[in-house]
Order: structure tokens, then C-alpha cells, then sequence
């Protein structure tokens, strides 16, 4: 079990997404996905890493192995899905594993060491801890309207849409603005508008293990992009 | 306690934050099933709007500011550089965020008409990606491809871009964010205030 900074757990986001924007989608994704994998089982994400990563796989596996035996309509739309999957699908694991380990004043505090705007800390740490809670009352809301034979199917909308509306939409907003208020009244009394800098019990600093997580992406991104272009450049060569 | 009038105080920050997230489901189911597939990618801005429009109402009705709005643009700009989005897409939400913010906070964020016409160019934001591909399609192609967008995916929109397409996005754009707000003032004026939610 390793613990890393939250600003170099954000570096390696920034390194994902430049890995998603230079490298095509190849070997090198499957590599990337795996360094992903080892990264969050080793900060303690096991079930869920390793359950992302089967995705990964079993998609893979239907690319290399279904794709090529289907052909027209079909073929073209599954590809561009795919194509749009596997994209994501580095960033998006990452950004599970990371929310999934980074406790939000870890973050707030290693915020206020890069001193990045309140304005924008704030919003980010509280959508961070907003995302769960809005599922677990969205699973609330469903199961009570389901006792209402109220479901939010297609069919039932198209059906009695205002009723979906009252039912489903309004409370859902209404509990967003309720926690929103009370979210903001438990940060206040915890001195969250205190002008001074912020300071914290948590000792945030760059350590070796960062260093090493750090330079092992870059290396593999390194090793990609030399990959990938003498590729192209093997092609032009034919 | 910090009571400035103008300037955004802890609580409105803690709000922008949880509504960025209702924002973001909301353009996820709209918008989502659009923007994957090649042939319906020009809808992804009506499907965007669908949803969004009490959320935008009741969140200007909590936090009448100016400069809320345009945070939350700057939030989804962040989150959607983040996750690879094309720069059309992220930097047209902001700067749509922003005007909106001048134009419904131009009459304190009170009158409808004017939050409706703010709604509608907030939702507007979203094709910054589709008009950088309609008035300069070579360097849009090369970005997109660069990215490792699929070849397919941009032939196929190719297919389907027409002048035509462009302004039956533009309208109906248009007119799904006008009904989508009008619910949005409905449900304000029926449902948020005299729950006490929106002063």
C-alpha cells in the first residue's frame, strides 16, 4: 500500500490526457490500462480497479476477436463506439481511481499549496463529493416512485410526461438545493470563509514514491510516442 | 460572516459546486446517447438542452451573481479539457456561460424574459465545436484525427454536415432550450418558491 500527493496524482491525469490526445489506440492503451490497474490496486482500490480493468478487457476482446466478423452498419457503429470507449476509457479509469483514494481535504490542502483560486477549489472538491450522494438519492427517489408505479422508463415518459416531471425531476432538484444548503452550512461552521491561508494537519509534500509513480508514466508516454511515430515512420517507409 | 452583495461568499460556491454536478448529469442522459454516434453528433447540442432548463433557473434564483455562472462555465471547461474534449466545445461553454451571466444579470436576474433569453444562449455553448468545424473543417479534421478520433466517425459526419443541418441545429436548438427554460420559469413560479427554496 503506497500513498501518493494529490497534485501528483493530478499530474498523471494531465500525462492521461496527453497520452489520449498523441497516441492512437493500440498496444499501448493496453499497457496504459494495466499501469492504471497496478496504481490503484497498489493505493488500495483493489475490487474496483481490477473490475474496471476486466471491462477493459472483455472489450478488447470483442474488438480484436467479434469486430472483424461483422460488416456494414453494424461494423461502422460498433467500431466508433469502441473507438470512443477505448479513448476515454485511460482518463476515465484514472479519474475513478484517484476520486476513489483522494479524501477532499487531501485535495483541498494540496489545493491551497499550489494556490489555485477558492472559487475554483470550492466547486471542484464539493462536485467530487456530490457525485455519490446524488446517486445514492437518485436510488432513494426511484425506489419510492417505484412504489408508486412510477419508473422512469422512455415509455412511461412519453406516456404521462408531467407526472415523470413531478415525480422524478422535482425531487430530485429539490434535495440537490436542500444538501447544497446544508453542505454549505457544515462548511461554514468549519471556518471554510476564513480569508487567511488555509492550513492543515495533513502533511502534504512531494515524496520519493511520487517521484517514482510520476516518472514511470512518463516513461512509458516516452516510449509510446517514439513508438507510435517510428511506426508511422516504418509505414511511410513501405 | 461575509454579507457583500457582489461578491461570491462560501455558501454560493458551495452551491455552484453541487449544481455543476446536476449540469453535468443533465447534458450526460441528454446529450450523451448523441454526441457517440456519428450520423446524430449534431444533435448532441438539443439533446444538451433538453434538460438543463429548471436547473438553470433555480440556480440563478439561489445564487443571483454575476460571476456564478461564468464559474460554472469554467468548471465544465476544466472537466471537459480533462476528459479530451475538443477546445471548440469547452472554451464556447465558457464564454456562452459568461454572456449569459451579463445578459439575466443585466435586470438582477429577476425578469423572466431575460433569465429565458439567458438560458437560451447559455445554451448556445455547446456548438463552439460545430461551428469551428462548419467555417474551418481542414484544421477541425486534423485536431480531431490528431486526438485519434476515427477516421469513420469523422467521415460519417461529414456526411451528414450540411448547411441545412447547421440551421436545423441552430433552431431547434433554439427552440428546445425555449421550452426546456419555459418549464424551468413554470416549475419556479409553481413549485421552488413556494417551497421556500428560491427567495
Amino acid at each position: 500500500m503506497i500513498t501518493i500527493d494529490p497534485r501528483s496524482k493530478l499530474i498523471l491525469i494531465f500525462i492521461t490526457v496527453l497520452f489520449s490526445m498523441l497516441i492512437p489506440t493500440g498496444t499501448f492503451t493496453c499497457i496504459w490500462i494495466l499501469l492504471i490497474t497496478l496504481l490503484g490496486i497498489l493505493l488500495g482500490r483493489v475490487r474496483k480497479t481490477l473490475r474496471a480493468a476486466v471491462l477493459f478487457a472483455a472489450l478488447w476482446i470483442v474488438s480484436v476477436y467479434v469486430l472483424p466478423q461483422l460488416d456494414g452498419t453494424a461494423h461502422t457503429s460498433l467500431l466508433v463506439w469502441l473507438g470512443l470507449v477505448f479513448k476515454c476509457y485511460p482518463c476515465c479509469m484514472l479519474a475513478g481511481v484517484i476520486i476513489g483514494t483522494t479524501q477532499i481535504s487531501e485535495f483541498m490542502a494540496a489545493m491551497a499549496k499550489w494556490n489555485v483560486p477558492r472559487e475554483v477549489v470550492i466547486p471542484l472538491a464539493i462536485m467530487f463529493r456530490y457525485f455519490p450522494a446524488l446517486k445514492e438519492d437518485w436510488g432513494h427517489i426511484k425506489d419510492a416512485m417505484a412504489l408508486r408505479g412510477i419508473s422512469f422508463s422512455p415509455l412511461y415518459f412519453f406516456k404521462n410526461p408531467s407526472v415523470v416531471i413531478d415525480a422524478l425531476y422535482l425531487p430530485i432538484l429539490v434535495t440537490a438545493s436542500k444538501t447544497a444548503d446544508e453542505l454549505s452550512a457544515s462548511a461554514i461552521t468549519r471556518g471554510i470563509e476564513n480569508p487567511t491561508r488555509r492550513t492543515s494537519r495533513l502533511d502534504i509534500k512531494f515524496r520519493l514514491i511520487d517521484g517514482a509513480v510520476v516518472l514511470i508514466f512518463l516513461i512509458t508516454i516516452v516510449v509510446a510516442v517514439i513508438g507510435t511515430s517510428s511506426g508511422q515512420l516504418m509505414e511511410k517507409a513501405h | 460572516m461575509y454579507n457583500d452583495k457582489k461578491k461570491l461568499n462560501a455558501k454560493d460556491l458551495i452551491i455552484t459546486g453541487v449544481f455543476a454536478v446536476l449540469f453535468l448529469m443533465a447534458v450526460m442522459i441528454g446529450g450523451g446517447p448523441f454526441a457517440s454516434i456519428p450520423t446524430l453528433t449534431f444533435y448532441f447540442p438539443i439533446g444538451a438542452a433538453v434538460l438543463a432548463g429548471p436547473i438553470f433557473m433555480l440556480y440563478i434564483a439561489k445564487v443571483p451573481k454575476v460571476g456564478a455562472l461564468a464559474i460554472i462555465g469554467a468548471v465544465e471547461c476544466i472537466l471537459g479539457t480533462l476528459t479530451g474534449m475538443h477546445w471548440g466545445l469547452n472554451f464556447g461553454i465558457l464564454i456562452s456561460s459568461i454572456i449569459a451571466s451579463f445578459i439575466a444579470g443585466s435586470k438582477k436576474f429577476e425578469n423572466p424574459m431575460f433569465n429565458l433569453i439567458a438560458y437560451i444562449v447559455y445554451s448556445l455553448g455547446p456548438m463552439g465545436t460545430y461551428f469551428v468545424f462548419f467555417f474551418n473543417r481542414e484544421s477541425w479534421v486534423s485536431f480531431m484525427l490528431k486526438k485519434g478520433t476515427e477516421q469513420e466517425y469523422i467521415d460519417k459526419m461529414s456526411e451528414v454536415a450540411t448547411p441545412l443541418m447547421m440551421i436545423t441545429m441552430i433552431v431547434g436548438t433554439i427552440i428546445v432550450a425555449t421550452l426546456s427554460g419555459l418549464l424551468g420559469l413554470r416549475l419556479m413560479r409553481k413549485q421552488f418558491i413556494k417551497a421556500g427554496l428560491a427567495a
